[in-house]
């Protein structure tokens, strides 16, 4: 009962925090629901940036999979989040000034901007949406372990209709900006809860943090490392994939949108020396899973292992706190995901097909897309929970295929449409074509090839065409912005 | 410092060689410190010294220093009123907004 009263007053509170955000917004124009006009200062460019990387699935899916298959997952996951952030440091304040000279909202525009290209745009869009979906429903899915474990007297789908009802209501109130403001309240829920379940867990083990490990060590020591040994997961697959994802990190519509909020480039660079320290939880998320593999022995569903620990450590109010906090950040990936998915939709496909389409009607095209992408989302986790568990990484290695479009952007100014379509086409479809024959020479990750294919067919490409003056001009503003030339700073 | 290379170096490359060039040699879990085996000690050390890194990325990186940050502020409005003014651009803005 008492795990029920907190679950709802976090719910209760975080719709208060979503309704006093609207304060200081102006206008209900695009750029104000999607990026919040570039508004943000540090502070929440911060938590909307860390708030949707560590979604539901983090939670629950890492020490699920460290329980069920070794350390693959979740070294993985934290050398190329780790890496990302280096990787951001330089690219962000980049990507924010092309962002800012196209008036984007999305990667779309930036894409259909810089290379003046209608179909880039839309194939960008549409890769981007592919990838969403299946992300909005990981949501969902993490939420039907979240209440059938923890069974807190909320059953799964009323928890699905609240979650889907939030996250709409939080769009609405004020685009953007509500989200931005809840994450800072989601944040510190998910570390607090995530850093009591690793603590209680060390205390609970007979020698701490060193009785864990060397339980494991002693009894299952293949989970602890990563095998030298040929096949799926061994180092050269974890070295590989870790390679290419830090590039495709920022490749994420939603990454990308969160960047687009930030005032200015220089609070860019400030808050990439912070987001290391915010992975302060994996330690403890991962004592927990350590835990589990040590002291549980036969979960049914691998994926309760963060739970099973929070049950068996923890008072009842606790699970109270878990299961709002994980509530919370289901419905915070999920709303910032659909508006994404909403404003791609309206702006950069249906903008593009009809360019006379009114900025008040896209807006609120954008709110139905919205609503209408939650909406199935609900139903897909509802009724066909397993059907697109495979399609996100198979998009995520697509989505990762713009890197090359984004990374030449700022670099070539020979680069055009021609070469960029080519070579995200190629890129994508020789990834789909090496999952499928599950080609993967030296072991290494098919994404890897993929995205050396896409460079080497975007810069043939590129150099066989010609490239528009407009693209090249438009290079050429993108330069002028600069303040550093040749690694050197420039006097006036 | 005028020149950005000292700051990829240390703000990339060092935790692109830590994290993952050295893979193959921390990835083993004798001997334990502070209780993790080596392998999750050594990334979660990583947690602090990429910041650091970062830290001192950006203390040595010109973009930082106050003068470029004016500057590039500066540069920022005055392309954005040039692309404005341009024509092609502004009749292509219409069509985004």
């Amino acid at each position: 009962m008492a795990a029920l009263i907190i679950f709802c007053s976090i719910l209760v509170f975080s719709l208060i925090i979503a309704v006093l955000s609207k304060k200081g917004a102006m206008k209900s124009n695009m750029s104000d629901v999607m990026t919040a006009s570039g508004s943000f200062g540090a502070f929440l460019v911060f938590f909307i940036s860390v708030g949707e990387i560590y979604s539901i699935g983090t939670m629950i899916g890492t020490p699920g999979s460290i329980y069920a298959m070794g350390a693959t997952y979740g070294i993985w996951f934290m050398c190329y989040i780790l890496l990302a952030y280096a990787v951001g440091y330089f690219l962000n304040p980049a990507i924010w000034r092309m962002g800012q000279l196209s008036g984007a909202t999305s990667i779309g525009d930036v894409i259909g901007w810089r290379y003046n290209s209608k179909g880039l745009q839309i194939i960008v869009a549409v890769i981007a949406i592919i990838f969403l979906t299946p992300w909005i429903q990981n949501q969902f899915s993490g939420m039907a372990i979240l209440f059938q474990y923890l069974n807190i007297g909320v059953n799964f789908v009323t928890a699905v209709i609240i979650s889907t009802v939030l996250a709409f209501i939080y769009i609405l109130i004020a685009g953007i900006r509500a989200p931005a403001w809840v994450s800072v309240f989601k944040d510190i829920l998910l570390v607090a809860s995530i850093t009591i379940i690793g603590i209680a867990a060390a205390a609970k083990m007979p020698g701490g943090i060193h009785g864990i490990f060397q339980t494991v060590a002693d009894t299952k020591p293949d989970s602890l490392i990563i095998s030298n040994a040929g096949g799926q997961h061994n180092v050269e697959f974890t070295m590989s994939t870790i390679l290419f994802q830090m590039l495709g990190f920022y490749m994420l519509p939603i990454s990308f949108q969160a960047l687009l909020t930030s005032k200015n480039e220089h609070n860019l660079r400030r808050n990439s020396i912070f987001m290391p320290l915010y992975m302060i939880m994996f330690p403890f998320m991962i004592i927990a899973a350590y835990f589990a593999v040590a002291t549980i022995p036969s979960l049914q569903n691998s994926d309760f292992a963060l739970l099973a620990v929070a049950v068996k450590t923890l008072p009842d109010w606790m699970i109270g706190v878990i299961a709002g906090g994980g509530a919370l950040t289901a419905i915070l990936v999920m709303a910032i995901s659909a508006l994404c998915v909403g404003g791609l939709f309206s702006k950069n496909i249906l903008g593009v097909i009809n360019p006379k389409m009114k900025e008040s009607v896209m807006t609120s095209t954008t709110r139905v897309v919205t609503a209408i992408f939650l909406i199935f989302g609900a139903i897909v986790a509802l009724y066909f929970p397993t059907l697109m568990a495979n399609i996100t990484t198979l998009a995520y290695g697509g989505l990762s295929q713009t890197f090359i479009a984004v990374f030449l952007a700022f670099f070539w100014k020979k680069a055009n449409k021609y070469g960029m379509g080519a070579g995200m086409l190629a890129g994508v479809g020789s990834y789909a074509i090496m999952k499928i024959t599950l080609f993967a020479p030296l072991g290494f990750n098919p994404g890897f090839y993929a995205m050396a294919v896409n460079l080497v067919v975007a810069v043939l490409v590129s150099l066989a065409t010609k490239t528009d003056e407009i693209t090249q001009k438009r290079f050429d503003y993108y330069q002028m912005t600069k303040v550093v030339k040749h690694n050197k700073l420039l006097e006036k | 410092m005028k020149n950005r290379i000292p700051a990829i170096l240390i703000g990339f490359v060092v935790p692109l060689c830590a994290v993952t060039i050295c893979f193959p040699i921390y990835n083993r879990i004798e001997p334990f410190i502070l209780g993790f085996s080596f392998n999750y000690f050594w990334l979660f050390s990583w947690l602090f010294l990429t910041s650091l890194c970062l830290f001192i990325a950006y203390k040595i990186d010109p973009f930082n220093r106050e003068d470029a940050k004016t500057l590039s502020d500066k540069k920022m409005e005055e392309v954005k009123k040039i692309i404005e003014q341009d024509p092609e651009e502004g009749l292509k803005s219409e069509v985004n907004k």
